[in-house]
């Protein structure tokens, strides 16, 4: 099942053709298959599959950390494969955030720093009235002067959510946020995500293995053996989960 | 258990190899130490047998009292040349020569000598036969007072040949020679690189000695007579103060003053090496340390599988014993090949050894992997016992990285040791305790050491802060130096070593330059001061030809010996006593120095009190000819640190009464002081001096400000020698900075991927870790200049009761060097590190496990 460009919406991200293969001959391993795919702007799309699916290979390398052995890969209008090592570094600094399952901190830097890191990076000012209410979005307002160690699971993933959003990036790339938090916390952080896209106009895309996470998305790409296999838009966590079912996941 | 040791080792090639090479370089300046002395001291033992060839017995002049040959290069009386014809009386004397040994330099046109790098040239007498030591390759036996035969290497090196002409100088003044033979010195064809000049044995008594006195008679005995029945035979004949040995005996006395000679290179030498090898020691705890901290979990799982505590201890110590083993034998081979190039080097510049064939003693070798072994062993026994400790709970904890160790414990040793060395080097300052002084710097050295996890911090606060104008990256370096103190003090101690010794000692050396420079205004009257640099040829005939100048008030030399005075022996100075006063301020002299004459000796202040001695006392003096003389003390003086240069007590005596009982080969003056009439200009004061001594082509000149500036010269010589021998420290530290960047790096694969995942780019990652780096490398520095400094100037106080124009001098212009080049080791060290952290797959890191 082949699924191209469906709609008229702007495009904030988009693969073509895309095709990742590890190893050679026998021994090679197919992570992507011809893959193309629209991320559309101002919408939180979620993505699924089981272990080995392709769905982590996907998001690396739309956000620029990996490349693609054919294929193409635009943020926007860029081509990231015409990039150098140090333009991709900047995009991603300024045009990409990022939430990893953990380590999403620098342990020497405070709460505020690591909110501020890539615009640290590049020597900017933080637009002060954004990064106020970025925070006080996550509620973190007390919390700012401290180091990772001293805060617990769910704010340290709420300083990388933060961070994710104080440089209002033209898309967010979310890997497993919630992976290692329990369900309190995951809800807060999905609601953050969620209420981005819905009041801000973010564009988030988010790896997950977990129903209720994506319930949170407005879109749901499922992969399997490197492929796009099908979508669902307004998912529900019932709704995935049954579909989830039907692959024999 | 022993097995998961040896995986590691094989698992971290490149820790282990930087590890073993830290110990190795410390363990090859040792061995190489001594297979490089033990090669001379060999070659120099078979050099003293081919001397003696052929001769059975030596007489020579007997010595009264033990004196240090180190001290004055030998004391042995000089004897009448009438002696040889008693010992050729004596029944199974076969041959019985003269032996005449003094300095004799051969000069180019120019006047300078042949000989060069400083190795002395000697005047012998020919006798024909095999007492010589020579034989003649080509060439006429030289006879009369202008012919000569000259050794063969000297020849080939200058050039020289039979028939040229030349002139030869001795401390008898310079005359005219022709070279009749070249001549060959037992096998190697010279004295390890020392020039020989001959003549006919009348003409060497006249020319190559100022007292017409020989120093020893060679004899050999009629077929069938060994070398005790010689002795046993001459031995009666013989006045007092004349005694015979064997020729074995004589090559052994003469093997013993040089091994003595050797003894001082070799230690000097070795403690290099030990420096080395503690910065090595502080290089493996310091690694040992973190590997131990990352593979926690490692440990903590072997733990709960079962694997007992003296398991982990054995097999982290297991690690470190395979790592000792390899580092030493690496810089065992490493030490036997610099010495072995060594020996080749001084063989090139033209000091033939008769045999450059390395000598590996045993002892080297176990010394050397004992030394080595047991170095890395115990490093590493702190860090093990750590490892064994590990709970198996840790296994299951979420971080695996080391917790920094600030223990009350730690703070409260780490004070007391600071606490004690403060206090002995302040006693030690106050009671005048140089030692103590010295040793109060180990204390304070250990206490910082051990507070470095308290003291880091702020320092590096400090250190860090002109990286933030390099920007965001900068400020990373800088807060990943703090993020870990111990790691950071333990980096940072090798080159603290370093840097400490090297500042102790220039603040020292430049120290003594400002107080030798004070003390040239304060006690020098002198206007110029005649040196005979590394030719010993100024003799008391030259003294008295400056003082007999128009131009010249008073001159005299400063010759040293030792004496035994009552019973003991003591350092003597002999001057010209009637010139003394006008030459040298004393503060103040109580008697008539002056007027003391060669019954008088004049005693300074501090040792007359010692002794209970007042003016017109007597003294029993005992001189090495034996002769015994009852000398009354005619003056006492307050300060004679400028004729004596070191501060013991010592006594001044004329120079007539010296000349009298001391050999030929003890009166050349190292310096002649010469103080100009009133009024007189200095230049035409020099001039004239300059011509007076035109028969001394290699005495040198100098006015005061040259006195000084020869004697900053001379320290920034030594400094920049100890430079380049404690580079080694230097290179350990550099290596020890490297090793804790790469292991960080590694740690720190999840962080650095992050950084790369939000825009970081390679360069700025390349910036934090030189940043880190530098950081590191100051830390060491700052704290090392800091302590030598300190160090320094107490030890440096400490002698203000002796020295009375003591000045305490920093030499801010080389310590900023060694603050560049701490710099410099800190961009190198990081290189490697650097290059890895920029170069890390961002998606690896990022998904690392």
């Amino acid at each position: 099942m082949a699924s191209g460009p469906q709609t008229s919406a702007p495009i904030a991200a988009r693969a073509e053709q895309a095709t990742k293969v590890y190893g050679l001959g026998d021994t090679a391993v197919w992570a992507l298959n011809d893959v193309d795919v629209d991320i559309e702007q101002g919408r939180f799309t979620a993505i699924m599959g089981p272990s080995g699916s392709g769905k982590s290979t996907l998001m690396h390398c739309l956000a620029g950390l990996d490349t693609l052995t054919s294929g193409r890969v635009l943020i926007g209008d860029t081509d990231l494969s015409t990039l150098s090592d140090k333009d991709l570094t900047l995009l991603r600094r300024t045009r990409i955030g990022f939430i990893f399952q953990s380590f999403n901190l620098i342990p020497t830097l405070t709460a505020a720093e690591n909110i501020r890191l890539p615009a640290l990076l590049g020597g900017r000012d933080q637009d002060t009235s954004w990064f106020d209410s970025v925070v006080s979005t996550v509620g973190l307002g007390d919390r700012l002067g401290h180091r990772p160690s001293e805060l617990s699971g769910g704010q340290q993933q709420r300083v990388a959510v933060a961070r994710a959003l104080a440089q209002q990036p033209e898309i967010i790339f979310a890997d497993e946020p919630t992976g290692n938090l329990d369900s309190r916390a995951s809800s807060e952080i999905l609601g953050f995500m969620r209420s981005a896209v819905s009041d801000a106009n973010q564009t988030i895309v988010m790896v997950t293995h977990e129903p209720s996470a994506a319930a949170y998305a407005d879109r749901v790409l499922f992969l399997a053996d490197g492929s796009i296999v099908d979508r669902m838009d307004s998912p529900t966590e019932e709704s995935v989960l049954d579909r989830l079912k039907q692959f024999g996941a | 258990m022993i097995k998961v040791a040896l995986k590691n080792l094989r698992g971290h090639k490149l820790r282990t190899l930087f590890t073993a090479f830290a110990i190795a370089l410390g363990v090859g300046f040792m061995a190489g130490t001594y297979v490089l002395t033990d090669t001379i001291s060999s070659a120099f033992d078979e050099l003293f047998s081919e001397a003696n060839a052929g001769i059975d017995a030596v007489v020579q002049g007997a010595e009264p009292f033990e004196s240090s040959a180190i001290e004055t290069g030998g004391q042995r009386p000089d004897i009448d040349p009438a002696i040889a014809d008693l010992v050729a009386g004596v029944d199974g004397v076969a041959v019985a020569e003269p032996g005449v040994f003094g300095f004799a330099y051969l000069l180019d046109e120019e006047g300078s000598p042949y000989v060069s790098g400083g190795a002395p040239s000697f005047g012998a007498n020919w006798t024909g036969t095999e007492t010589a030591g020579f034989t003649i390759v080509r060439g006429e036996a030289p006879e009369g007072p202008t012919q000569v035969m000259i050794d063969e290497a000297t020849a080939d090196r200058a050039g020289l040949d039979v028939g040229d002409e030349a002139t030869v100088q001795t401390l008898t003044g310079t005359f005219p020679v022709e070279i009749v033979s070249i001549g060959r010195f037992g096998e190697s064809g010279s004295l390890v690189g020392s020039a020989f000049v001959l003549m006919d044995t009348r003409s060497a008594i006249d020319l190559f000695t100022p007292n017409g006195l020989i120093q020893s008679v060679y004899v050999i005995a009629e077929p069938g007579l060994s070398e005790q029945d010689m002795v046993d035979r001459i031995a009666p004949v013989l006045p007092d103060g004349i005694e015979v040995v064997t020729a074995e005996e004589s090559s052994e006395e003469s093997q013993a003053l040089f091994d003595q000679i050797l003894g001082f290179f070799n230690t000097f030498l070795t403690a290099v090496g030990l420096v080395s090898l503690a910065a090595g020691a502080f290089l493996i705890y310091n690694t040992f340390g973190i590997i131990i901290g990352q593979r926690n979990r490692e440990l903590a799982l072997l733990r709960a599988l079962g694997a007992g505590r003296r398991q982990v201890l054995a097999s982290v110590l297991a690690e470190s014993v395979v790592i000792g083993l390899i580092a030493s034998l690496l810089g065992l081979v490493g030490g036997i090949a610099l010495a072995f190039l060594l020996i080749n080097v001084i063989a090139a510049i033209g000091i033939d050894l008769p045999s450059t064939t390395p000598v590996v003693a045993l002892r080297t070798i176990v010394l050397a992997m004992a030394v080595g072994t047991a170095i890395t062993v115990l490093s590493s026994l702190a860090p093990a016992l750590r490892a064994s400790r590990i709970a198996p709970m840790a296994a299951l904890r979420e971080t695996a990285t080391e917790r920094p160790s600030r223990s009350i414990v730690r703070l409260v040793i780490g004070l007391a040791i600071l606490a004690l060395g403060v206090f002995v080097m302040v006693r030690s300052v106050a009671d005048g305790e140089a030692g103590w002084a010295a040793a109060s710097i180990v204390a304070i050295f250990a206490g910082v050491v051990v507070l470095g996890p308290f003291i880091v911090p702020t320092v590096v606060a400090g250190l860090a802060a002109p990286a933030r104008l390099l920007g965001f990256a900068g400020r990373l370096g800088g807060d990943n130096a703090r993020r870990n103190p111990r790691r950071s003090a333990g980096t940072a101690a090798s080159l603290m070593l370093a840097v400490t010794i090297i500042t102790f000692i220039a603040v020292n050396l430049f120290s003594f330059t400002a107080s030798f420079s004070a003390a040239t205004d304060k006690y020098l009257k002198a206007d110029l001061e005649v040196q005979s640099g590394q030719v010993p040829i100024l003799g008391q005939s030259a003294v008295e030809a400056l003082a007999a100048l128009p131009e010249v008030r008073a001159a005299t030399g400063v010759q040293r010996g030792q004496v035994q005075i009552d019973g003991t022996v003591r350092p003597v100075y002999a001057v010209t006593a009637s010139a003394v006063l006008d030459i040298f301020d004393l503060q103040g002299v109580e008697g008539d120095l002056a007027g003391m004459g060669t019954d008088g000796i004049a005693i300074d202040r501090v040792t007359a009190e010692e002794q209970g001695l007042a003016i017109g006392d007597t003294v029993e003096v005992l001189f090495p000819d034996s002769t015994e003389a009852t000398l009354t003390v005619a003056a006492i003086y307050e300060d004679g640190g400028i004729i004596a240069q070191n501060s013991d007590g010592h006594y001044l005596i004329d120079v007539e009464r010296f000349t009298a009982h001391f050999g030929a080969n003890n009166q050349f003056m190292a310096r002649i002081d010469v103080r100009g009439v009133d009024g007189v200009d200095l230049a035409q004061l020099r001039a004239a001096v300059e011509a007076e001594l035109e028969a001394f082509p290699t005495a040198t000149v100098l006015d005061k400000d040259e006195l000084r500036d020869q004697a900053q010269n001379q320290v920034l010589q030594v400094l920049g020698f100890l430079f380049v021998l404690l580079g080694l420290a230097l290179v350990i530290g550099a290596l020890g900075v490297t090793i804790t960047l790469a292991l960080s790096v590694f740690e720190r694969t999840h962080e650095i991927g992050l950084l790369r995942a939000v825009g970081t780019t390679r360069g700025q990652l390349g910036v934090a870790v030189l940043v880190e780096s530098i950081v590191l490398t100051l830390l060491g520095t700052v704290l090392g200049l800091v302590i030598g400094i300190v160090g320094a100037v107490a030890v440096v106080r400490s002698q203000a009761d002796l020295i009375d124009t003591l000045q305490v001098s920093v030499p801010w212009g080389f310590l900023v060097l060694v603050v560049v080049i701490a710099v410099g080791i800190g961009v190198a060290a990081s290189i490697v590190p650097g290059w890895r952290a920029a170069r890390m797959d961002v998606l690896e890191a990022v998904s690392a496990e």
